[in-house]
């Protein structure tokens, strides 16, 4: 698939993820505020990072920078070989379509538009057919099949959660970000979701980021990054 | 691009309150523009009715005795009608007596039907051919002739000099014209084309081929005697060079006016959807997250302008036909606009139609500019945590020492509040200023107006005026009927004369050179009229007596003094006389005669009065005797004639004024003339109040549309404040003190431009008058504001009152 990116140096394939050297601040002068430091790692594929940390560490900073959502002070993200900010906003924006998935705290749904609208919006903003056949497959995985005509008002918290985490796969992207997916919910709730995200993980072969204060949530991931003071205190590989 | 579209539909349908309020935000800038260009047009057919019925519609006319030029017309395919017509002047068969003199009307039949003299016509018929004639009841009965239908008559054609006998084949109303286009008749003939003709041509291709074909006629007639229906070719947008130019001003002035509408609109509407965008931000960011381009989120923007266009223009035009139609209905009730049976209704050019709809897209699409660029250039991030809010720095929020010192914690928080909306802030205030001088300007306007208007009727203090160059039978005659009519309430004859009077200097304060002839003004008055001078100046009436103003005198070098003379008896004057001035052929003056006329024997001196301001009293220059009638009527003149008004008090004054022109006395019904005058006032009033008020109205909406804006952004804030403590009525206190701030800054800058607005407006009236702001004007206005800020603030919170405090906290959106 040409998407007319800027697919960084050599062309050749990477890891699925690239992080070097990555800044951000915020403000000026006395007020300037460190959100991330000179952070640098890589992901490969397939892998279920858990990112952890104290409030303010810069957790949702990273992920934001490496889905495509803000811009950082300097350093490089370079998701499947692209090159992410040296692409201009229209090229950003159908990277953000394609190659990512970001799952929110708060759902982040269009409350005027329906689960099954929502979860294929990634694809209508493409111009593309929806593919029928992989979204009754992931309605039936997120047990949405009988709300799909329904409302965000009209589901529970954890319902809508599920639309969020449907509308992040759609596309089949390189990459699923989540910014604590369950921290708006319930521990039954919570459950559902990450035992969810890691079957559709598994199944999809999708490459998993997830920001969470849950320490049992971590426990389940392929491997941790501790992130303090806007800087990776350690990164811990917890299953081959 | 179908589902961004999709979701901005649903958007504006969830969005009710939102999308109506910008919707009338568009709508009103509709109504302002079509109403100027619907009223203008609608006017200027109006006009076009008006010319019709006045002077005609034909396009030009020539006036010549060329037998030739009907060959060229008959045969010429560019025409599409021509008619004649002429004026004779005729006498009764008995040669040149003056009261038999009267006007013959001669016409063809296209000319009858276009002058629709049918509705003259009492018995029989028009005319068909040139010994025919309808002659008129009234000049039968003037000069007692006992003549009816199918009798033969002989007339006098002064032009001619030739006798003309007619066959009388029908009777008619005697034509008074009520303009000059059109000159008054007794009798109605057949139009004989040997004689002098005016031939009325209209073209068939209305356009600027006109002029040329008009100029190739008058090549063909040999002469230049054409002349143009000009107001009635202008009226259709037709002009040459630039004649007419009263009707390219017009148009320049409907151009600036659109100008201007527009530019407020751009303002305004872009306020009101930067609003509807700052409100869906986090959902336009949401969009963005999950790959929506910046494009996509334009497209969007633009979209929701386009859908709104296509409720609010149409809208705004139907609302504008109904207004018009409605103050047009009004306007046709008025007297001045029934006397013509002529209606105004409310219509609009195609072309005209097709530029509202492209100013309104153009106006729409330019203030869609900046609020779809904001959004294609706002980051994800920040769309998402609605990082759109006014940044105002830390060091501009801070209160001084005197807020703390007069204000409580109230006051406090409101002049905070107020610092912290930044840009908005200043738009509200705008607005609010431009509502305020919209309405101070309107106040203004029509104040002056009104003061110049009774200004100019200081010096007619009477219904009609009838004026006569005296002859002692017409005098006796009008003074008999008024007398004896019972719609005369009261009148009075005067007559102002100059004179010439040889006055012994030392009867006067005034500085005078030698012994020399003084210029003076000698009112001759009635006696009715002269008593109630006697009365008011506590002198015993006596016939014989002159009263003499004696009031102060300002001399060329400015220095004034308090009265002209400091005696007065029957010695002061020497000699008084008039002038009779010879003219020749050419009326030129040749001799002044010197009459010599009786001197007076008595003398009184009278104050001045609201009488003597009729008079056009001077105080610089003039010297009044006001005599007796009796002593003007005995003055024997030659050459010169002595003129004379007669002032007539009247409820009835347009019935009266019909029965003086039917005797052919002249008439000028003065107080239907300033009737008239405060209808046209009224009628400018009407435009210019309805104008205004909907600008007032779209500054409003601007104000309401952004204010609920804000306090929807601080229910979290608000929501906090309750939980801490603060009272509704605190919080009510607080936003009432806001209001405050907002009415005290509009009228801090508002208050100097109404007054140059005020100044500007007094200043083109030149009006005597010292300048006073209409104060009361100003105090309406801060009221008004003051009412509009804390309605809109408890319009706004009144959604926040039924929430819990836990559940405006908690709201994240």
């Amino acid at each position: 698939m040409c998407y007319g990116y800027n697919r960084g140096k050599g062309g050749k394939k990477m890891k699925i993820l690239e992080v070097k050297n990555l800044t951000k601040i915020y403000g000026t002068g006395e007020n300037e505020v460190k959100a991330l430091d000179h952070v640098s790692f890589s992901v490969e594929k397939g892998e279920f990072i858990a990112i952890v940390g104290s409030s303010g560490s810069g957790k949702s900073t990273l992920l934001h920078l490496i889905g495509g959502v803000d811009k950082p002070t300097s350093g490089e993200v370079i998701v499947n070989g692209i090159n992410v900010y040296q692409q201009n906003e229209e090229q950003l924006a159908i990277f953000r379509r394609r190659e990512v998935g970001l799952i929110y705290q708060f759902y982040n749904l269009i409350p005027v538009l329906t689960v099954e609208e929502n979860m294929t919006l990634p694809v209508l903003l493409d111009n593309q057919k929806v593919n029928s056949v992989r979204l009754e497959e992931l309605l039936k995985i997120l047990d949405l099949t009988n709300r799909k005509n329904h409302l965000p008002k009209e589901l529970s918290g954890g319902q809508q959660q599920r639309v969020s985490i449907g509308r992040a796969l759609m596309n089949a992207p390189s990459l699923v970000l989540a910014d604590e997916p369950t921290g708006n919910l319930d521990s039954k709730n919570s459950k559902e979701i990450i035992d969810l995200l890691k079957i559709t993980q598994q199944k999809y072969k999708q490459t998993l980021i997830m920001i969470t204060h849950d320490e049992r949530i971590a426990m389940q991931a392929d491997r941790v990054i501790v992130i303090e003071d806007g800087q990776i205190k350690k990164d811990e590989v917890l299953k081959k | 691009m179908k589902i961004i579209n999709q979701l901005t539909l649903r958007y504006l349908k969830q969005n009710k309150k939102r999308s109506i309020l910008t919707i009338l935000c568009i709508m009103v800038s509709v109504i302002m523009v079509s109403c100027v260009g619907i009223a203008f047009y609608s006017g200027q057919q109006f006009y076009k009715d008006y010319i019709e019925r006045t002077v005609g519609d034909y396009h030009y006319h020539f006036v010549t005795d060329n037998q030739e030029f009907l060959d060229t017309l008959a045969k010429d395919s560019k025409i599409e009608e021509y008619y004649f017509s002429s004026t004779m002047p005729y006498y009764g068969d008995n040669q040149l007596e003056s009261n038999t003199f009267f006007n013959m009307k001669k016409g063809d039949s296209l000319y009858f039907e276009k002058e629709n003299y049918k509705s003259i016509l009492e018995k029989g018929r028009l005319p068909q051919n040139t010994k025919e004639v309808a002659i008129s009841s009234r000049y039968l009965k003037a000069n007692q002739l006992q003549k009816t239908i199918g009798d033969t008559i002989s007339f006098y054609n002064e032009s001619d000099q030739t006798t003309e006998t007619f066959k009388i084949v029908g009777i008619i109303k005697e034509y008074s014209s009520k303009n000059y286009y059109k000159s008054s008749f007794s009798a109605l003939s057949y139009i004989d084309c040997r004689q002098y003709y005016t031939v009325y041509i209209r073209d068939k291709d209305v356009s600027k081929n006109i002029f040329e074909h008009k100029k190739a006629l008058e090549t063909k007639l040999g002469e230049q005697s054409g002349m143009f229906n000009s107001s009635y070719l202008a009226v259709q947008n037709i002009f040459e060079d630039n004649s007419h130019s009263l009707f390219l001003i017009f148009y320049n002035l409907i151009a600036v006016i659109v100008i201007i509408i527009v530019f407020i609109s751009i303002f305004i509407i872009y306020q009101a959807f930067n609003l509807s965008i700052n409100d869906r931000i986090q959902y336009l960011g949401m969009l963005s997250s999950v790959g929506a381009t910046p494009k996509q989120k334009k497209r969007s923007v633009y979209f929701e302008g386009f859908v709104l266009s296509l409720i609010a223009i149409p809208l705004g035009l139907i609302v504008s036909f109904v207004g018009l139609g409605i103050t047009f209905f009004f306007i046709n009730h008025l007297e001045m606009i029934k006397s013509l049976n002529i209606q105004i209704h409310p219509q609009i050019s195609l072309s005209y139609l097709l530029i509202v709809f492209i100013i309104s897209l153009l106006t729409i699409f330019i203030s869609l500019y900046l609020p779809a660029r904001k959004i294609s250039k706002i980051s994800v991030i920040d769309a998402l945590k609605k990082n759109d809010e006014i940044k105002v720095k830390f060091h501009k929020l801070k209160t001084g020492f005197l807020s703390h010192r007069f204000f409580n914690i109230y006051g406090q928080m409101a002049i905070k509040n107020y610092k912290r909306q930044g840009r908005r802030s200043r738009v509200i205030v705008l607005s609010l200023i431009i509502s305020m001088t919209a309405f101070i300007g309107m106040y203004s306007f029509g104040k002056n107006m009104l003061t110049e208007m009774n200004r100019n009727n200081e010096f007619v203090h009477y219904d009609i005026e009838s004026n006569f160059a005296y002859k002692k039978d017409y005098y006796n005659n009008l003074n008999q009927f008024l007398k004896q009519n019972d719609k005369v309430d009261n009148y009075y004859f005067m007559s102002n004369l100059t004179a010439y009077v040889n006055i012994d200097p030392s009867y006067l304060d005034i500085p005078v050179s030698s012994s020399q002839d003084f210029q003076i003004t000698l009112v001759g008055l009635s006696e009715n009229k002269r008593k109630e001078l006697f009365e008011e100046n506590d002198l015993k009436y006596n016939q014989n007596q002159v009263l003499v103003y004696n009031g102060t005198y300002i001399n060329e070098e400015g220095k004034e003094y308090s009265q002209r003379f400091h005696k007065i008896d029957n010695q002061l004057m020497k000699e008084i006389y008039i002038g009779d001035i010879e003219y020749d052929e050419n009326g030129e003056e040749r001799i002044n005669h010197k009459v010599k006329l009786k001197n007076f024997e008595s003398l009184e001196f009278i104050k001045k009065n609201d009488f003597l301001k009729y008079l056009n009293i001077n105080e610089e220059m003039e010297i009044f005797f006001i005599v007796p009638m009796d002593y003007i009527q005995q003055i024997d003149l030659k050459y010169t004639s002595i003129p004379m008004e007669c002032h007539i008090f009247s409820t009835q004054h347009q019935e009266l004024t019909k029965e003086l022109e039917n005797l052919n006395y002249s008439a000028y019904d003065y107080a239907q003339s300033v009737s008239e005058n405060r209808q046209i006032f009224i009628i400018i009033q009407i435009f210019v109040y309805g104008f205004v008020c909907i600008m007032i109205v779209f500054a409003m909406l601007n104000i309401i549309n952004m204010m609920s804006a804000s306090i929807d952004k601080r229910k979290r804030e608000l929501g906090m404040l309750l939980s801490v403590g603060m009272s509704p009525k605190d919080i009510s206190k607080m936003l009432f003190y806001e209001s405050f701030i907002y009415g005290l800054k509009t009228l801090l800058y508002g208050i100097p431009i109404c007054i140059g607005i005020e100044w500007i407006f007094y200043k083109q009236m030149s009006s005597d008058t010292v300048f006073v702001p209409s104060f009361m004007a100003y105090v309406i206005a801060f009221v008004v504001i003051m009412i509009v800020m804390f309605i809109t603030f408890r319009v706004g919170l009144m959604k926040f009152r039924k929430q819990n405090i836990i559940e405006t906290l908690k709201e994240d959106m």
